[in-house]
């Protein structure tokens, strides 16, 4: 037994050599004379891999249009698969799993009553350019995301409720408004990007208002500015998810950057492979930010009462802004001190 | 029940694009519309191949499984339709088109496309069979008048067959037995025939 194991051990060393001299032996190979290559020609297998795309034959046709040249499209079952059988129900889960999220949490934390109560006494926190910009984009977000799910859980929500004569006109009305007011939504984050970055960008005590949980667990307030941390992640993504799904609905919007980007980069080959990424990216973006948003309007307007009228009349109540952002209220009140 | 099928003989097709020509007239297609073209691989060379290619009307197809709307539908003879009507012009179904098949009347700015236009196999659509209707929307329902596809009809080397799947199955056969498939076989070419034709 014993004696088999150093046999084999033995030989293992024996291969372990051979493959350290290999390469040595090949160039020897090299230097010497080059075998003949058999020249195999396979017209018929050469065709339909040349008809996949699988070879770099030329193929030419007269009809003038988008990928009129290729014969397959190899990505599109595997896209159309995505679409149906990965973005429509997962979407529909994460969706529902974060607004059950939501509710345990509201369970669990409770709305977030102020220690003091209400003072009575109401301090200015947004201007009217704020308060515009906010609800400018927020009205365009709720079209743009209403329409959009609309699109992509209709066919199976909406067709078996009314019908696919009354789902055509529900989905064509959504499509040419998601496709006209979507280019509008860059210019939404362009202005609340100026509007508000200077309130959102790192402060001393932000580590430690998140080492905290943001005092949503315990009682007493962590020490926070105008902008918690909370809210400055929710800007942040909102500038980064914005952008994400801009670009992405730019492309799906407009033929012509993709017809263009495939002009230009060797590493698109048909101007429908770029629709199918963007079409995905888009989705999961989408679905991404309106889980985001969800959790926004909950904390704004339930978990936390009293937040909301900043965005409405402008206005917050003292003891909110003393509980919640006291290192702000202390500076509006230095500010108020001089003015008066 | 038939189940109709193209079928494009690569070794025959000569790119003449006389079915492009005929399914544009027969069904008075807009400018810039083709439901069918012809595709040369190797244009020039020896060993070019032409194939002619429309929608294929697929058994699974991807086309009516990703449609937002739902709008394709199978008819008895495996013809795959759509009703304009309900289309929102949104251009999934040609994303998810192996052959490039739905086309669309515009190509403009804000994703407007119009309604998806593509082979009908001379099937028409939904309206009532050879009706103006029908005609201005999807173009002539051959197959309502007893007829084949124009293409196929018009094609001067029948390359391109349409039919009854096993109809053209067995046109496509007999090709086979007379010509000989031999210089598509592996090691053929290198045994019997350097050049890879028949031999
Ligand atoms: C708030 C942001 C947005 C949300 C929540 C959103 C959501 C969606 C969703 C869910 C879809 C449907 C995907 C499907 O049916 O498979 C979609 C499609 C699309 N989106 Fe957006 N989107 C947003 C912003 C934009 C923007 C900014 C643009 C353009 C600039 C845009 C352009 C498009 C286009 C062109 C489509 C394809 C629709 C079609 O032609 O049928 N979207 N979007
Ligand atoms: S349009 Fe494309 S996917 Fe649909 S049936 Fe025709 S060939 Fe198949
Ligand atoms: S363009 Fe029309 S037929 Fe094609 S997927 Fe969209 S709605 Fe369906």
């Amino acid at each position: 037994m014993t004696n088999s194991r150093s046999w084999i051990l033995v030989l293992w060393f024996l291969a372990l050599v051979a493959a350290g001299l290999a390469p040595s032996s090949l160039t020897l190979a090299e230097s010497g004379e080059a075998p003949a290559v058999i020249n195999n020609p396979n017209p018929g297998a050469d065709l339909w891999r040349a008809v996949r795309g699988h070879l770099e034959s030329p193929a030419v046709t007269q009809v003038t249009g988008f990928d009129t040249a290729v014969l397959v499209n190899e990505q599109g079952s595997r896209w159309t698969s995505i679409r149906v059988n990965e973005l429509v129900p997962k979407s529909r889960e994460w969706l529902i799993f974060v607004i059950l999220l939501l509710g345990l949490l509201y369970m669990v934390a409770g709305p977030a009553k102020l220690q003091q109560g209400e003072s009575g006494v109401e301090v200015q926190r947004h201007n009217v350019t704020a308060r515009f910009i906010h609800w400018f984009m927020a009205v365009i977000f709720i079209v743009l995301g209403i329409t959009g799910l609309i699109l992509l859980f209709g066919r199976v929500a909406l067709i078996p409720l009314i019908g696919k004569e009354a789902f055509g006109v529900v989905a064509s009305l959504c499509k040419e408004t998601h496709n006209f007011v979507g280019p509008l939504f860059p210019v939404a984050i362009a202005l609340v990007f100026f509007n508000l970055v200077r309130g959102n960008l790192y402060e001393r005590g932000d580590i430690k208002w998140i080492l905290k949980g943001g005092g949503f667990f315990g009682t007493g307030h962590v020490s926070a500015g105008k902008f918690n941390p909370g809210e400055k992640i929710l800007f942040w993504l909102t500038i980064f998810l914005g952008i994400g799904i801009s670009v992405t609905g730019y492309v799906l919007d407009f033929p012509a950057i993709a017809a263009w980007v495939v002009s230009v980069s060797p590493d698109v080959s048909q101007y429908r492979h770029l629709m199918e990424f963007s079409h995905v990216l888009h989705t999961i973006i989408a679905i991404v930010f309106i889980a985001l948003i969800f959790g926004h309007i909950f904390l704004a307007t339930m978990l936390v009462p009293g937040t909301l009228s900043g965005m409405t009349t402008g206005k917050v109540d003292a003891n909110w802004a003393k509980e919640h952002h006291d290192r702000w209220y202390d500076e509006i009140e230095v500010h108020s001190d001089k003015e008066s | 029940m038939a189940r109709m099928k193209f079928l494009c003989d690569a070794e025959r097709c000569i790119e003449c694009n006389a079915c492009v020509t005929a399914c544009k007239n027969e069904h008075e297609i807009p400018w810039g519309v083709n439901r069918r073209r012809v595709v040369t691989i190797n244009d020039g060379e020896p060993g070019e191949r032409s194939i002619s290619v429309a929608c294929m009307h697929c058994s699974e197809a991807p086309c009516a499984t990703v449609c937002p709307v739902d709008c394709f539908y199978t008819t008895n003879d495996g013809v795959v339709l759509h009703d304009k009507d309900i289309c929102i012009g949104c251009g999934y179904c040609f994303y998810a088109c192996p052959f490039g098949a739905p086309q669309f009347p515009e190509t403009g700015a804000f994703g407007s496309r119009g309604k998806m236009d593509k082979c009908t196999f001379c099937a028409g659509g939904p309206e009532q069979a050879n009706s103006s209707e029908e005609y201005r929307k999807y173009g002539r329902n051959r197959l309502a008048e007893g007829k084949l596809p124009l293409c196929a009809e018009m094609c001067s080397t029948k390359a391109l067959l349409a039919g009854d799947g096993d109809k053209v199955s067995d046109i496509f056969r007999e090709r086979v037995m007379y010509r000989g498939a031999g210089a598509l076989q592996w090691g053929w070419g290198v045994a019997y025939d350097k050049q890879g034709v028949k031999g």
